[in-house]
């Protein structure tokens, strides 16, 4: 289905690559981007039903690709993860506010993110 | 020259050195001889040489030398330690301005009693006592003008501090930024790495067969533990750095420790098992607290693996929760190595690791425990250790109940 589309978004190659496989292997259709530009961009284009979003990426950070999917209304469907490195918590209560479905802090086991994608998209079918 | 006398002395009292012995004897012996002096002034008329009244002088001079050679003298004849300040008491004055009118005073008597003025001794007696007088003002001036530039100076020194210590605080600040960058640092870029290395050993082994043979299977799992540990240290060393800025924000909710306690449990027991102990978990009725969730988790994964830590295979781990109408209590007891003479008020600090600990080469950086009572005090609770007869170490940790209310709902989350 079409709606299982995950997109995901990290600045870091390898840990895009990770998520990328681990996602695959767990039955996802993957689409993958570099930056956050790129990541708006590919959303825009493919609709996809969650985006794995890394919130420290130069140029459009994850929280601004998040706010700019909650503005456009094609994009009200999507499902928003957030991952990042910052321990801070005060990140955390920013992601809920801009609208985020989920968040999960690095270092993550790839096999505990993709249960999380997967709940998230349970949930909301 | 009895006036004098009696000048002098007054300026003695005026120096406030009247307390030492020496003075005392001077005292005496001043006092002897102005008697002496009266009963011959009284009775001068019958004074032949070798009269009992000669016994008098006889003594105010022997008292006079007794004085100077008492060693108490030294203490007299030095100049005063300058205190604080000078202090210009009214009796001082009122002191200084009797000495200053004796003699007019001795003028006034002699002319009551119609006696005949010896002129040339009055007037050098009131000028010996009023140069006395004048040189004891002047004292008291300088003494003021020397108080004076001090002040000034020390002002002067105050400014120069208070320049240093704005400038030292700016360095502070300075310092202070460059250690929450170093912080953002650890926590960005060394978290960055370890999710790839976790996250790819993750992948890695979770392909069956070959490549990847029991050996090199083992390896990975070695790197896995590592990474973890490291991971740990790196949450750890955060926290405290964190906890020292003072920047332990908690972020509270309503929450039932006794399903965290038995998460934690649940999470500790393949390390427990690993170590053949047993890990056991009793908790009756939900405890709901208004606290931090994480921290919570924290606290209890901190106390749990501790416990695993110091207990030998065969083993037994407890914890429990309860709850009284005074607030909820945590317990993770052991029937490990215990606590050793004088380790129960130490192990809550920084660093802190037991001699033995150390001996047996059990890792460990020494802030568990140290994040445990942070945790614990941040949520105004209280943390203790006891250790128990025949080995083995109980924590009990009790933290205030602001909402108690066990609801059906809960009891089925428990």
């Amino acid at each position: 289905m079409s709606e299982q589309l995950v997109l995901v978004a990290d600045d870091d190659e390898d840990i895009l690559l990770l998520v990328t496989t681990r996602l695959r292997r767990d039955g996802f259709d993957v689409v993958s981007a570099s930056s956050g530009d790129r990541a708006l961009a590919l959303a825009r284009e493919r609709k996809p039903a969650i985006a794995v979003l890394d919130i420290g990426m130069p140029g459009l950070d994850g929280l601004e690709v998040l706010e700019q999917i909650r503005a456009d209304e094609e994009l009200s469907g999507t499902l928003v993860l957030l991952l990042t490195a910052k321990a801070q918590e005060s990140d955390v209560r920013r992601g809920y506010e801009a609208g985020a479905d989920a968040y999960v802090r690095k270092p993550f086991s790839p096999a505990e993110l993709s249960k999380r994608v997967r709940e998230l998209l349970d949930g909301e079918t | 020259m009895d006036v004098v006398l009696l000048a002098g002395l007054a300026g003695f009292f005026v120096t406030a050195a009247w307390r030492t012995p020496a003075f005392l004897l001077l005292v005496a012996s001043v006092v002897a001889l102005l008697v002496s002096d009266e009963v011959y002034g009284v009775s001068s008329s019958s004074y032949r040489s070798g009269d009992w009244t000669d016994l008098g002088w006889l003594a105010s001079y022997i008292l006079w030398a007794a004085a100077a050679l008492h060693p108490s003298m030294r203490e007299l004849s030095q100049p005063r330690r300058r205190r604080s300040g000078i202090r210009v008491h009214s009796a001082r004055v009122a002191l200084l301005t009797a000495a200053l009118l004796s003699a007019p005073f001795v003028l006034l008597v002699q002319d009551l009693r119609g006696a005949p003025l010896n002129v040339p001794a009055v007037v050098v007696a009131a000028a010996a006592i009023s140069i006395l007088v004048i040189l004891r003002l002047r004292g008291i001036l300088r003494a003021l003008e020397r108080l004076r530039d001090r002040e000034r100076s020390a002002r002067a020194d105050a400014e120069q501090a208070q320049m240093l210590l704005a400038l030292q605080n700016d360095q502070l600040v300075e310092a202070d930024k460059l250690k929450d960058e170093f912080v953002a640092l650890i926590s960005h870029d060394l978290r960055t790495p370890l999710t790839s290395i976790i996250g790819y050993v993750e992948l890695t082994l979770e392909d069956e067969g070959p490549p990847l043979d029991e050996e090199r299977r083992s390896y990975l799992q070695v790197v896995s533990r590592s990474s973890e540990r490291l991971l740990r240290l790196v949450d750890d060393l955060l926290f405290v750095a964190r906890l020292q800025a003072g920047r332990l924000v908690l972020e509270r909710s309503e929450l039932d420790l006794c399903l965290i306690a038995e998460q934690a449990t649940e999470e500790a027991r393949p390390r427990a098992e690993g170590k053949e102990i047993t890990l056991e978990f009793s908790g009756g009725s939900p405890v709901t607290l208004y606290a931090d969730k994480g921290r919570l988790f924290q606290l209890l994964d901190n106390l749990i693996s501790n416990a695993i830590k110091f207990t030998p295979a065969g083993g037994h781990i407890l914890v429990r929760t309860t709850a009284d109408p005074e607030g909820a209590v945590l317990e993770v007891s052991d029937t490990g190595i215990g606590l050793g003479p004088g380790e129960a008020k130490l192990i809550f600090d920084r660093f802190f690791r037991s001699s033995r600990v150390v001996a047996q080469q059990v890792q460990g950086t020494g802030l568990g425990l140290f994040i445990a009572r942070a945790i614990v005090e941040a949520h105004d609770g209280t943390i203790g250790v006891s250790s128990r007869e025949g080995g083995g170490t109980v924590f009990r940790v009790e933290l205030p109940t602001r909402v108690e209310r066990p609801t059906p709902d809960q009891e089925l989350v428990a």
